[in-house]
């Protein structure tokens, strides 16, 4: 069979579009390591992370952001986390198809001297391993990046809203910041009016 | 078995010897426990037995009449007078036909019946199966068959854990029962039970749909409470690698009519919708009379009326009706028919909500795949109506390998249920009477569980060490996540010596519920729970993540690849303590 130019030009731009399309960035939803808020982290923008900011091989992606930085005395403290690929349990490998959003870190930095604290959880002060003067530093700016990444507090105030937040599920010192911060956070779950229907 | 062939005694005699309705179990095993029980007496006749037959030898007058409670109905129309008279009948032979059995499955017993001359048609033969309880014998079921011409009946008795039961084997024996034989006990035939046969992985309940009183007709705020439905069962069906079915129940509010119908409509309406047959709709639509104010519902909904749904017929109803039928290629009649109506339930099933599952994915019941509990089961309790009691929930279950189950259910026949409802107690929830469904229920529900935590397995099971399984992840296990939950705790367990099944898929920690039973680890329940060292918890991943987690208990915090004692509870971060994820706990 006989092909005409037009076909075979037609045909290579066939193959070129999908070869774009297969190659084109999936898409990955990032969740904030303070509340557990679910975005898409090209609508709502933190702060990049300096770069070797983070020691994990093999699973970063190159994407992470700060979520809170305060400077205390000699050191400077910082909640970050990231985007990070799967890993197969079964299979003992990173699967770059699939992201995860990381439960985040929170990290002191003196001098050259990195000191990895703990999850964001330690915010709860459950171990005292974080002075609660630099907890509630941490959190004061986390809801002032919260604010603007969200596009104001009414922005955050929405998330906040639609995910559900409850301060019986938040550090309270967290809560504290937000409600001073203007952000409405019911005691408990059931303070919300129900979801309407679509 | 007995060694001797039996003649038992007949209804009439025992009654007439003031013993009580030997069809009624409760009342039976009350006075007459050590006889049938334990099988004590000469030649494994019971002294009451005995008694019986001296009664017939010194051929004492009959006059009493039948006794008039009778749990199975007698279908000859033999007497007692007749039986005395005749040469006897015997049973003889009783056993189990098969090796073994499970929890809700059926069993079977198969019995020899050696009638005398003139009374070879009276084949009849039932069966009452009981367990062995703490508080002596329960009564879990009922079959009866037919003897065939080699004199031998076959009868099928379901198997249900008896009452309160949780973990644990469970003796099981039968007594054999002919109108003119009377009883063989075979408590010398007993065999234990220990194992389910089935695995149920979630409850759904659907919150959304609000049924009229007396219809089964699903609105539009219904139809868009049933999508979470399609959502749970997606997730796990990712989970379970497209093993998970779905077991349909609809329910009836107090007062409704019919309620066994009516439920199982409900049910029937809401796989219908499930699997967008627009024909079953159909039927309901002819059966309940939905009528014009349904249709008027559903044509605002697809977005061709704007008048008020109120079943009167109108200008701006015939013209929805007309846009509709333009728009489908109907002859634009502007009046409903049986075409139009189709055609509308499967737009609203189809074009406007588009939820399938395929029917194949469902349990079935003598043949539906929906079930109806009648009236039971309800989650608002007292005498006013409530609307949320008329209900339809969906049960996820994950079969093992021995699915099908038995399902208690039966279509359009009310004593099944009451069979199950009989057997009274605490319940998982308020309302909820029916053993099997609360069973269901309380399995994949964990924060309704009432039932004490089953007791741990002893070590040796399944061959493991919980302290070097801990021992491990203390080495291993860093300050922060490195995103290898799973590895490190599985690496943890086989360090413990724990040997992980190669037929089930542990690419995502959240996967490893079913690789941790198989293993022989007890799943607990969540309500009250209290860490032990070892344990494990599973967490399914929060909306719009694919991984879960999971993590161990060192005695001290709960560990994966990092340590969490800053954790104020179970929960490994924000993400999944925010979005309440499902979690189960299991234990070595």
């Amino acid at each position: 069979m006989k092909y005409t130019a037009l076909e075979f030009f037609f045909a290579v731009a066939v193959l070129f579009h999908a070869e774009l399309w297969a190659n084109a960035p999936q898409k990955h939803l990032m969740t904030d390591p303070l509340m557990g808020l679910s975005y898409d982290p090209d609508s709502v923008h933190f702060d990049f992370c300096p770069r070797g900011f983070d020691f994990r091989e093999g699973s970063i992606t190159g994407k992470q952001w700060i979520f809170a930085k305060c400077k205390q005395d000699e050191s400077t403290y910082y909640i970050y986390s990231g985007l990070f690929k799967h890993w197969s349990d079964r299979d003992e490998k990173w699967v770059d198809s699939i992201m995860e959003p990381d439960f985040g870190s929170v990290v002191k930095i003196t001098g050259k001297k990195f000191e990895e604290i703990g999850t964001p959880d330690v915010l709860y002060g459950k171990k005292a391993k974080l002075s609660e003067k630099a907890g509630k530093c941490l959190v004061e700016d986390a809801v002032n990046r919260y604010s603007i990444a969200f596009g104001n507090i009414s922005g955050l105030q929405k998330a906040v809203t639609k995910k559900g937040i409850a301060a019986e599920n938040l550090p309270k010192i967290l809560v504290d910041a937000l409600r001073s911060g203007g952000v409405t956070i019911p005691d408990k779950m059931t303070g919300y009016p129900p979801e309407k229907s679509p | 078995m007995h060694d001797t062939p039996f003649q038992g005694p007949g209804d009439k005699d025992l009654k007439r010897m003031g013993m009580p309705d030997p069809w009624e179990p409760d009342s039976m095993f009350k006075s007459t426990e050590d006889s049938l029980v334990r099988g004590q007496g000469g030649g494994g006749l019971s002294k009451a037995a005995q008694e019986t037959l001296e009664a017939r030898k010194q051929n004492q007058p009959q006059t009493e009449s039948p006794p008039e409670t009778y749990a199975f109905p007698t279908v000859e129309e033999e007497t007692a007078e007749d039986a005395v008279k005749a040469t006897p009948a015997v049973l003889s032979e009783a056993k189990w036909t098969q090796p073994d059995t499970l929890f809700h499955r059926d069993a079977e017993v198969s019995v020899k019946l050696a009638l005398p001359q003139g009374k070879e048609h009276i084949t009849k033969v039932q069966v009452e199966l009981f367990a062995q309880t703490p508080a002596g014998p329960e009564s879990i079921s009922k079959g009866e068959g037919w003897a065939q011409a080699d004199g031998t009946a076959v009868i099928t008795v379901p198997v249900y854990k008896p009452q309160g039961h949780v973990d644990g084997p469970v003796e099981y024996f039968f007594r054999i029962m002919h109108s003119l034989a009377g009883m063989l006990s075979g408590e010398k035939q007993s065999r234990h039970v220990s194992e389910m046969a089935l695995k149920s992985a979630d409850h759904v309940l659907v919150p959304g749909i609000a049924f009229e009183r007396e219809s089964s007709f699903i609105p539009p705020k219904g139809a868009r409470g049933l999508k979470p439905v399609e959502a749970k069962f997606r997730e796990w069906d990712k989970t379970y690698s497209k093993k998970a079915q779905l077991a349909v129940f609809g329910h009836a509010d107090k007062g409704e009519k019919d309620a066994k119908g009516l439920s199982e409509r409900r049910a029937h309406s809401a796989f219908a919708f499930i699997t967008q047959d627009a024909a079953a709709w159909e039927k309901l639509y002819v059966v309940e009379k939905w009528g014009l104010k349904a249709l008027q519902s559903l044509l605002k909904d697809l977005g061709h009326y704007h008048g008020a749904s109120d079943g009167q017929d109108g200008p701006k109803t015939q013209a929805g009706f007309k846009a509709f039928q333009k728009g489908a290629g109907l002859p634009e009649s502007g009046t409903e028919d049986s075409g139009t109506r189709k055609a509308l339930f499967a737009a609203y099933m189809k074009g406007k909500h588009d939820i399938k599952i395929d029917a194949s994915r469902f349990c079935k019941v003598a043949g539906n795949p929906w079930m109806g509990c009648a009236g039971n089961n309800q989650v608002k309790e007292g005498r006013e109506a409530a609307p949320e009691n008329g209900r339809v929930a969906f049960i996820l279950i994950v079969p093992n390998k021995h699915f099908p189950v038995h399902f208690p259910c039966r279509d359009g026949n009310e004593a099944a249920c009451q069979a199950q409802c009989r057997k009274a107690g605490k319940r998982s929830a308020a309302g909820i009477q029916c053993a099997f469904y609360d069973e269901l229920v309380r399995e994949v529900t964990p924060a309704a569980a009432k039932e004490p935590e089953p007791p741990v397995k002893p070590k040796k099971d399944i061959g493991y060490s919980i302290e070097k399984a801990v021992a491990h992840l203390n080495t291993n296990a860093k300050q922060k996540s490195i995103h290898k939950c799973a590895t490190y705790v599985r690496q943890a367990i086989q360090a413990g010596g724990g040997v992980l099944p190669t037929t089930l898929s542990h690419e995502y920690a959240k996967e490893y519920g079913p690789v941790l039973s198989a293993m022989g680890f007890q799943k607990l329940s969540t309500e009250g729970y209290a860490p032990q060292k070892g344990d494990i918890a599973v967490f399914q991943p929060p909306l719009g993540e694919d991984a879960g987690h999971v993590q161990m208990y060192n005695g001290t915090e709960w560990v994966s690849d990092f340590f969490q004692g800053d954790s104020p509870d179970i929960y490994p971060g924000p993400a999944y303590r925010n979005g309440k994820v499902n979690y189960e706990i299991y234990r070595p």
